[in-house]
């Protein structure tokens, strides 16, 4: 008895949901997920497929605003570009912006993986307004694969706050779970 | 015998005199029959001459009047003083000062009144020496009332050359020309040549078209061609008034023409005044030689003696040719004034029509050099928006760093009941402090005045932010063609073509706006964004390489190109921070965007107070992003907070005004679908196909 319980807590997905996290189905019912609450979400169709913004907290200067971007590419769309190559793109080095990434890891969601890494860049921001700083912004990325399809997940933020962020990533991941 | 002898030899010895006495030069010179300019005018006040009421000219204390062969040497004489003076004035206030790169502004406002006042009597290097203490629209406004002669190109033939047989001269300005003035003709009545500006006559000054002696070897300055009236395609063009015809010269009189001794070279005399009137009373020949073909020589001057004091200038330009008015395009509706109604169709623009409407465009060469590049280059579906939004709304379309406010690359003017203005930025201020052992972050920041004033703060004290401030050095960097100055800051240049991809942006921004179709800001600034990246790939395509874009814009688009996600992730995250404070994060999306709003409606003044507190949150980070760069001291940004806070952004209209606005927004929210649509065809066309 004791056991079928300890099963069942781990098996429910909200299982480990705490009152600073929420769950979150989008529209589309493509995913669903666990989001601090505090964060706000929408939905949008891409030319890719579609994508969800949670949007959260802006660093201390009040230039970038953190948040988690989670883009379905669908694989019957025009311009489809496969897994493997989009994380190839999403990984590139480019000296005008210092951007650099790590190795890929895997990670395990669900029942199945994802591949994660880090990419950090420099940036003016705002872009087109002054005064415009070069702030050094940091990314969380996982790409997760859904046949043909995939999902890349996404959580952006002023480097100074990322390792603040670590543990908001890791949930998401953990509690993501694509349908269909 | 002897006493007969002498009588006649003194009557021989006297004869020339004599004849001289009946000669016109040895007469008087007349101002009213021969009215001089009101430069040469002030020139005669300033040393006292006196001018009667015969029309005669006296000397300061002199026994009789200036005669007529010796007044071309007199303002000659009179020009070149003022020349000197002008030097000399330039030369103390430099001499009394630190240096050239070290003058105060009192010093330097001096320099430049000097200069100013003293344009028309430059010389070209002199001139070439000091135009970097003005700017480029006060550099052409004082060549338009001051322009260099041209040097003569053909020596004279003999040939009698007809007006008709001349070829027009070649467009110099790329400023827009204003039709000229309905000048005065002369005593036979025909027609002149306009000046292109005309100072304002004194009291005193005749209303005659004046004889300007002061250009001995000048040429005619060019003779602007009226432009045709701007008005919307779809209405008929008035034809542009043909420009006066060139005056005539009557012949020279025999025994008329002064020796006058030929210029210096490097004293480019400035053009002044019309051409000779063709008067039939004898005319004393232009200083320049003027237009037409001078039959006779006068007398007692050989013809090789003649050429060598009046060489023949080039024949004045034959009158342009009207532009015939270019064909309406029936597509295109005139909507100069008018609320564009929000379903009305794009109307379709092809190169040749927008080429034909650019020949009469009331645009700079600059401007107008840019909008050919987004015609040339933008993608088709933003193309006709942009393009007949030009052709039909004519907004201002300028180059002016002051102008731009908080906008790097551009700033938007817009005033009731005056045409909307897009300014375009020619370049960044950069700054990066530097410490003991690290440097702080690197801040870019607009020029204009504005972007500081509405903060409360003066403009950051940088060497780069003022134009007339000599660079240390010059070189190429991330940033273009860029200067470096002694304090550490810098500025940068856009090229041609990212300025035609921050045109093309600015437009479309201006179009949905007009059609109501920016109330969801993220998807309206994703729109133009992605415009304008399709125009810049367009450009990478041609050129092979995308080094004409900035550094931040090359990031952008090597973004949207190899991570389009990306680009709209980091466009979101940027927009919805608080300092860019354009996409709230509790209403981002359309769904969220329309609910805020319904529930602002039940509460309008309420709606109106939030989106306020949001901008002075705005302004007050952007005060603390300047003192973190070590722009402003801790004082300065608490000044700026106190000054923010004592004057909050406009609230916005309360009562019925209010929720009239955001009703309109509720239904300008609707069209958001139809706009993100549009664009996800555009883009999918784009990745499909690799051509936008």
């Amino acid at each position: 008895m004791k056991l079928l319980a300890i099963l069942l807590a781990l098996a429910a997905p909200g299982a480990w949901a705490q009152d600073d996290f929420k769950g979150y189905v989008p529209p589309s019912e493509r995913f669903s997920c666990e989001a601090p609450a505090d964060w706000s979400a929408f939905e949008e169709e891409e030319p890719s497929g579609s994508a969800v913004h949670f949007l959260g907290p802006e660093d201390p200067s009040g230039a970038y605003r953190a948040g988690i971007d989670v883009h379905f590419v669908d694989s019957g769309r025009p311009g489809y570009v496969p897994a493997k190559t989009a994380i190839e793109n999403l990984r590139r080095s480019e000296k005008l912006s210092q951007r650099q990434s790590t190795p890929v890891k895997r990670f395990a969601i669900g029942k199945g993986l994802a591949r994660i890494f880090e990419v950090w860049e420099k940036r003016s921001v705002p872009g087109e307004r002054s005064p415009s700083v070069a702030v050094a912004l940091h990314h969380f990325v996982a790409v997760v694969e859904s046949g043909e399809d995939y999902f890349v997940v996404r959580l952006s933020s002023a480097e100074e706050q990322y390792v603040d962020f670590r543990k908001v990533f890791v949930r998401f991941l953990k509690s993501f779970r694509a349908k269909g | 015998m002897l006493r007969s002898r002498t009588l006649l030899l003194a009557c021989l010895l006297a004869w020339p005199a004599l004849s001289r006495a009946d000669e016109p030069g040895a007469r008087p010179y007349d101002i009213n029959s021969h009215p001089l300019s009101n430069r040469e005018f002030g020139l005669l006040f300033k040393s006292s001459y006196t001018v009667k009421e015969d029309g005669t000219v006296w000397a300061p204390a002199a026994g009789g009047p200036v005669l007529s062969a010796e007044m071309p040497y007199l303002v000659e004489k009179l020009v070149r003083g003022q020349r000197l003076k002008a030097l000399l004035t330039l030369n103390l206030i430099l001499s009394r000062s630190q240096g050239e790169k070290h003058l105060t502004d009192s010093e330097r406002e001096a320099i430049r009144a000097t200069v100013r006042e003293n344009w028309y009597y430059l010389n070209y290097d002199t001139r070439k020496d000091f135009k970097s203490y003005f700017n480029r629209d006060e550099l052409d406004a004082m060549n338009a009332e001051a322009p260099l002669p041209r040097a003569p190109l053909t020596p004279m033939t003999g040939a009698i050359l007809d007006d008709h047989d001349s070829e027009p001269e070649a467009e110099e300005e790329d400023r827009p020309r204003a039709a000229p003035p309905e000048g005065p003709t002369s005593l036979a009545g025909e027609p002149l040549d306009p000046s292109p500006r005309k100072e304002t006559p004194s009291p005193d000054a005749p209303e005659m078209p004046v004889l300007d002696l002061t250009r001995p070897s000048a040429a005619a300055p060019p003779v602007p061609a009226a432009p045709p009236l701007m008005t919307p395609l779809a209405l008929v063009r008035q034809p542009a008034p043909p420009p006066a015809p060139a005056a005539q010269l009557a012949p020279v009189p025999p025994a008329q023409a002064p020796a006058k001794p030929s210029p210096a070279p490097s004293a480019a005399k400035p053009a002044a005044a019309a051409p000779v009137p063709a008067a039939p009373a004898p005319a004393a020949p232009l200083a320049g030689g003027g237009v037409g073909s001078i039959a006779g020589l006068p007398a007692g001057m050989s013809r090789e003696e003649y050429e060598r004091l009046f060489p023949t200038q080039p024949p004045a330009p034959a009158p342009a040719p009207a532009k015939p008015a270019p064909a309406p395009a029936p597509e295109l509706k005139a909507h100069a004034k008018e609320e564009l109604a929000p379903t009305a169709l794009v109307a379709s623009v092809t190169p040749e029509q927008f080429q034909k409407f650019l020949l009469d465009a009331p645009y700079s060469r600059q401007v107008r050099a840019v909008l050919k590049l987004v015609s040339d280059h933008a993608p088709s579906f933003a193309r006709d928006r942009s393009l007949s939004l030009v052709m039909t709304a004519l907004p201002n379309i300028v180059i002016d760093p002051a102008r731009t406010g908080r906008g790097l690359r551009h700033g938007i003017e817009e005033a009731p009941g005056r045409p909307v203005s897009i300014v375009l930025s020619p370049g960044p201020v950069l700054y990066e402090k530097k410490g003991l052992f690290f440097s702080g972050a690197e801040v870019v920041l607009s020029q204009s005045p504005d972007a500081y004033r509405d903060l409360g703060l003066p403009m950051p004290g940088l060497e780069a932010m003022n134009r007339e401030t000599s660079p240390a050095k010059t070189s190429a960097s991330d940033w273009g063609e860029t200067l470096r100055f002694d304090d550490g800051s810098s500025r940068g240049s856009f090229t041609p073509e990212q300025q035609a991809g921050t045109l093309l942006a600015a437009l479309l921004s201006l179009d949905l706006a007009r059609r109501g179709q920016a109330a969801e800001p993220f998807t309206a600034e994703l729109y133009c964004r992605t415009a304008q990246m399709m125009l810049y790939s367009r450009m990478d395509r041609e050129r092979g390489s995308d080094e004409f874009l900035d550094r931040e814009t090359r990031a952008s688009y090597r973004q949207w190109v190899q991570g389009p996600s990306e680009f709209r992730d980091h466009l979101l995250h940027t927009m919805s921070a608080g300092m860019d404070g354009t996409v709230d994060p509790s209403r981002a999306g359309p769904a969220a965007s329309a609910a805020a709003v319904k529930t602002a409606l039940s509460f309008c003044q309420g709606g109106a107070a939030q989106a306020s507190s949001k901008r002075d949150d705005s302004r007050r980070l952007q005060a603390q992003a300047l003192k973190s760069a070590g722009l402003i001291e801790g004082r300065a940004l608490d000044e700026a907070v106190a000054y923010i806070e004592r004057n909050p952004s406009a609230p916005g209209e309360g009562g019925p005004e209010a929720c009239r606005r955001l009703e309109r927004e509720l239904s300008d929210l609707q069209r958001t679908p139809r706009v993100a649509e549009e664009l996800r065809a555009a883009e999918l066309r784009w990745r499909a196909g690799g051509t936008p």
